[in-house]
Parts: C-alpha cells; sequence; structure tokens
C-alpha cells in the first residue's frame, strides 16, 4: 500500500528547541509537505490537539516538570481527539521502563529513542500509517457517535482484507462490548483465540463473563490472559476488581501488587493497592501506595483530600507522628484550591490527636467552631464518624450521623 | 556540595550531552545524505567526524552504566521486548554511515520472537559491537538473533579480517578480574558487553555471556552475545 505523506498533518511535541526544528526538518526531507505545528509543553500540546485533529503526531516523553507523553496520549484518547487513525509516536530519551509497558496496552505506535534517525523514523511512520490509515473512514463514523456505522466499515474491510485483521477485530469486539452486545463481543473473541490467543481477547471474553455475573468464569479468563502476556495491566486490574468483590481482599492484594511492580505509574492502581493494603492492615504497603498515588496525582491535578488523609493513617499506624503532622502540612500547601480543605484539615488533625491527645481538645474546639458555620462535605462526613468514635467521642459521632444526608 | 550524589551528576550531565551529540549526528548524517550526490567536501573525514561522535556517545553510556554497576546502584529493567525491532532499530539508526561506507546489512530475526531484558543495555552494547563492526568490515554486516534451546542468540557476523588472537573466546567477567590499560578502550568495550550480559541472570543461576570467534557465517569476525531466559 503506497502511503502519501505530502498532505499528512503533523504534531511536534518537544520542550527542547533544537529537537522540534531536527525533527521538522527530518520530516521535510522524508517528504512531508505541510509544516508541522509545534509545540513545547504539555498544556500547549493538548491545547493544540484539542483544536484540530492531527494524523501523525510526535511526541517527547520526558517534558520536564508536569506531565509526560503518556499522561498527553491517554488524555488525548479519552477526550477523543486522538483516533483509532491517528499515529501517535513517542521518543524518549533513554529505554525507560514505560517504553514496553505501553506498548502492550494503551501505548504509542512506536517508541524512538533518542538518537534518532531520519532512516528508523521513516520505517516507523510508514508502519504505523500502514496499520492506522485504513481506519481514517471507521474513525470519522466514531466522531459523529455511529458506532453502527463503524462496525459496518470494519466488516467490510475483514471482507475485502483492507487494514490489519487483528487491530480490526480488537476494536470491533471493545465496541461491540461498549455497547453491551455481549453476543458479538464473544463471538469475535471466540473466533480470534482459536489461533494463538492474544490478550485483549481473553480479557473482554472475562469482562463479557462479568456481565454474566459469572466471577469464576471471568477470573480464569483474566488469569489466561496474564499468562499469555503477563504485562498485559488491563487482566490485572479487572481480576483484581472481581477478587475484591468475592471479598478475597488478600488475593486482590496479591494481584494489585504484582500490577505495581510491573507498571507502577497507574493512580487508580496505586489507590486500589492503597485502599486493599489498609483493609488488610498492611500498613507499610498502604502507605506506599499512598505516597505514589499523591506524587501520580499531582501533576495531573487531580490529588485529592482522602489521599493524603489515607497517607497520615498508614504513618499513624506505623507510629509516626512527626512525619504524619508533615504529611498534614504538605496537604494543606497542596490542596490550598479545595474549597473543602478545612474539613480535610481538621479531620487529619483528629486522626493526629487518637495518638497525640495533648492536642485532642483543642482540635475538637476547632471542629466545633466550623461545624457551627456548616455541615461537613459527604466525602469527609463518613470519616469525621469514624475518627470520633476513635476518640471516644459517641455524643459528638451521634450528633452528625443524625445528620447524614441520605 | 558534599552530598552530591555523583551518580546524579552524571546521569545529568551525560543526558545533556547526548542531546547536543544527537543534533550533532544527525546534521552529520544529512551531510553525509548531501555528499553523496555532489561529492566537493572532504567527505572520507566527514566519515570519520560521524565514526567519532559516536565512539563519544558510547563511551558516556558506558562511563554511566560502569559507574552505577560498580557502585551497586544499576537497577536494570528487564522488559519483554521485540528482539527484531531492537535489532531493526539499530541498523535504521547507522544506515547512513553503513550506507556510505557500502556496508549491506542484513538483519535476520523472527518478528515475534518476544525476550525479557534491559534494551537499554543491549542496545548499548549493541553499539559498541557493530560501531566496531561498521570500522573494520568489508561489505556486509549478518545481524541476527534465534533461539538456541532456552537461550537467546544475538549474533554479528562480518566479513572483514576479523579479530585479533588474543581476543578470542568468551569474555570472562571474574571477580577481580582487571582492565588491561594498554588495550585501552577496546578492553573497556569489551568488558562492558561482558558485564551487559552477566547482568542478565536467569533463574537457575546461569548468566549471559559474550564470545568472540572467526570465520563465522560471512567468514570474518563473530561476535555472540547469549541470554538465558528470565523470569517476569
Amino acid at each position: 500500500m503506497h502511503i502519501a505523506l505530502d498532505r499528512k498533518t503533523v504534531l511536534i511535541v518537544d520542550d527542547f528547541q533544537n529537537m522540534r526544528v531536527q525533527l521538522a526538518q527530518m520530516l521535510e526531507s522524508l517528504g512531508f509537505a505541510r509544516q508541522p505545528d509545534l509545540a513545547s509543553t504539555a498544556n500547549e500540546a493538548l491545547e493544540r490537539l484539542q483544536r484540530r485533529r492531527y494524523d501523525v503526531i510526535l511526541c517527547d516523553y520526558n517534558l520536564g516538570e508536569g506531565l509526560h507523553g503518556q499522561h498527553i496520549l491517554d488524555l488525548a484518547r479519552r477526550e477523543g481527539w486522538i483516533d483509532v487513525a491517528t499515529v501517535f509516536i513517542m521518543v524518549t530519551a533513554e529505554n525507560s521502563a514505560e517504553m514496553v509497558m505501553g506498548a502492550l496496552e494503551s501505548g504509542p505506535d512506536a517508541y524512538l529513542a533518542k538518537p534518532i534517525s531520519k532512516e528508523l523514523l521513516r520505517a516507523r511512520l510508514v508502519r504505523a500509517l500502514r496499520r492506522r490509515e485504513p481506519m481514517v473512514p471507521v474513525a470519522q463514523a466514531l466522531r459523529q457517535g455511529d458506532t453502527s456505522q463503524a462496525l459496518h466499515l470494519l466488516d467490510m474491510m475483514l471482507a475485502t482484507g483492507r487494514g490489519e485483521s487483528a487491530d480490526i477485530l480488537r476494536l470491533k469486539a471493545e465496541l461491540a462490548l461498549e455497547t453491551g452486545d455481549l453476543a458479538l463481543a464473544r463471538q469475535v473473541c471466540e473466533m480470534v483465540i482459536r489461533e494463538r490467543p492474544p490478550a485483549w481477547a481473553l480479557t473482554i471474553l472475562g469482562q463479557v463473563a462479568l456481565h454474566h455475573q459469572d466471577l469464576s468464569a471471568a477470573e480464569t479468563w483474566f488469569r489466561e490472559a496474564m499468562v499469555v502476556t503477563p504485562f498485559f495491566m488491563a487482566a490485572h486490574d479487572h481480576l483484581a476488581s472481581v477478587l475484591e468483590q468475592q471479598g478475597r481482599l488478600q488475593d486482590a492484594l496479591d494481584v494489585v501488587e504484582q500490577a505495581v511492580a510491573r507498571s507502577w505509574r497507574s493512580l487508580s492502581r496505586q489507590r486500589r493497592l492503597g485502599r486493599l493494603a489498609m483493609a488488610l492492615e498492611e500498613w507499610e504497603t498502604g502507605r506506599g501506595a499512598w505516597r505514589q498515588a499523591i506524587e501520580l496525582a499531582r501533576p495531573l491535578e487531580e490529588i485529592r483530600g482522602e489521599d493524603f488523609l489515607n497517607l497520615i493513617f498508614c504513618t499513624l499506624e506505623l507510629g509516626e507522628l512527626a512525619r504524619a503532622a508533615k504529611i498534614l502540612d504538605d496537604m494543606r500547601r497542596s490542596l490550598s484550591d479545595d474549597p473543602a480543605l478545612r474539613w480535610w484539615s481538621i479531620l487529619g488533625r483528629l486522626h493526629l490527636a487518637v495518638h497525640d491527645p495533648d492536642d485532642k481538645e483543642a482540635a475538637l474546639d476547632a471542629l466545633d467552631g466550623i461545624m457551627l458555620r456548616a455541615l461537613p462535605p459527604i466525602q469527609v462526613h463518613q470519616g469525621l464518624i469514624a475518627v470520633l468514635l476513635r476518640l471516644n467521642e459517641v455524643t459528638r459521632a451521634e450528633l452528625l450521623r443524625q445528620n447524614l444526608p441520605t | 556540595m558534599s552530598k552530591l550524589d555523583f551518580s546524579t551528576v552524571l546521569a545529568i550531565s551525560i543526558h545533556d550531552m547526548k542531546n547536543s551529540l544527537n543534533l550533532l549526528l544527525g546534521s552529520l548524517d544529512d551531510l553525509l545524505e548531501a555528499e553523496q550526490q555532489r561529492p566537493c567536501v572532504d567527505s572520507e573525514r566527514l566519515a570519520l567526524l560521524r565514526y567519532e561522535v559516536r565512539r563519544v556517545n558510547d563511551t558516556l553510556i558506558q562511563l554511566l552504566a560502569l559507574y552505577r554497576s560498580v557502585k551497586g546502584i544499576y537497577q536494570p529493567q528487564f522488559m519483554p521486548v521485540s528482539v527484531h525491532d531492537l535489532l531493526e532499530s539499530y541498523w535504521l539508526n547507522n544506515k547512513a554511515l553503513m550506507d556510505y561506507r557500502r556496508v549491506e546489512c542484513i538483519v535476520e530475526c523472527d518478528p515475534d520472537l518476544v525476550w525479557t531484558l534491559d534494551r537499554y543495555l543491549v542496545n548499548s552494547l549493541l553499539e559498541n559491537v557493530v560501531n566496531n563492526t561498521v570500522r573494520y568490515t568489508r561489505q556486509r554486516i549478518h545481524m541476527s538473533a534465534r533461539m538456541d534451546g532456552h537461550w537467546l542468540v544475538i549474533r554479528v557476523d562480518d566479513d572483514g579480517p576479523g579479530f585479533p588472537k588474543a581476543m578470542l573466546g568468551r569474555q570472562a567477567l571474574r571477580e577481580g578480574a582487571r582492565l588491561d590499560p594498554q588495550q585501552g578502550r577496546t578492553g573497556l568495550g569489551l568488558y562492558f558487553c561482558a558485564l551487559v550480559a552477566d547482568l542478565h541472570a536467569g533463574d537457575d543461576g546461569g548468566s549471559g555471556f559474550v564470545e568472540l570467534s572467526n570465520g563465522g557465517e560471512l567468514g570474518g569476525g563473530c561476535f555472540t552475545l547469549r541470554l538465558p531466559p528470565l523470569p517476569l
């Protein structure tokens, strides 16, 4: 298949000006006739992606402080600015662990480690475009919200042998699952796994079983997917939630710990690990998970008071009062824009008071002062009741319970 | 400054120097390509320049890896990697120089062959080996990878004059083995390759190793890297 490069729209994201210029020059000499758009920060890149659709994105992984390349890819995919026909190539300074991880699931089409030669860039671009370009009409249909047209186009491609059949079948199964056509999703995956079963098909079969409330079948599928591809993280995450639903917390914790060892850069995975570890009173593991969660959430601006409170709780259980106080200070700085900060703050102070009786009366006075003016927001309410009970403040706890919104 | 972590200083400096070197390499590739269309500059010197820049780049990578390994702070990142992509990337990154020297390179590997290894280390090893091979081969280089029993074998064959006798055989990485200053950078490069192989230690205690031989597939030198299966 011939790939016409001259009309392709390109976005280059790199914080290093020389690198942007060099990549732009390389593209020009490879036959890309249109001037590429350039972005030097993640935010600039996201703004541009929001404004228009690109055929090709060349993105540096390490963009200094804040968001990195994988964040851009995740956010843009979630928002639909990057679709099934977009080529996304990640440029990295070194071969980091994240490179391969991503390649197996929600990753880019290719990773290019610097130094990048023109030949390598050409080979990877052409390979990716060959896979992605036949998907252009499908992407168009999906952008218009026309899933059934997209499915129809995918079937046409399969019938005429256009495009990469593994990609087409996977997208077909994903769309079927998304729209609730479980029978179709299952049919596609069962056909695919007859040969060499790919982890994605086994995982979708697990999800279908999950929809049918067949938890043990789901568990088997997810575990099989993990055997086929140990780094297929989606299977780990689904399996953990199946085990959690069954109340098998220790098993769930084991799976999530393994998942985090394989790929730690997932906020939701770290939060799940933190929750499970706390339920099982594994305070050291819990503390590690909440610390990581906070660091992952910071650049995304998704940091929550709960993350800090949980970290404080684990730290206190490990008997480190002074350190817990420092975390409380960090929370006050980090959440200065959060309207609920004073609530999180008083909740943290009360937790400290459980281990530091000298501050108990003052902390309770402070709580009463705040409560005079307002009721706590829902996400703090339960936590306050729990900590008051630990402080033996039964009356205050009861009062709060009566005020719980239903 | 007393608490300065020198490993970090090295990492930052090398990262920065590599950025500069990359730009230099890119420009040199362009010049070499232009040169083939209208030869007027001293192209032999251009090629030499490129080779030397590449060497500086490789030495920096080695320096950092060796320093960290000696200090016991190198944490290998073992990940499943497509071996074909690894070899092909290396070839494509150096195609300009190979074309200029009229060296033909063939990559032979099953596209589905996936192996657990430290990509960065093995890539640095390849850079070391192939950059040298391009210098000494006559016309051809053959990069290949395959499974041999439960092990992975990566080979680089050439049709050059082969390695000096003293260098042949398995490159040992014994406790207390010393670098021979007489061998200079070659010794360091081989030590680095042996170290990279050794860091790939399998479950059953077997570690990877490196061998040099002559009269391989293309009749010249043959570099062989053998890696054990690593548990995930």
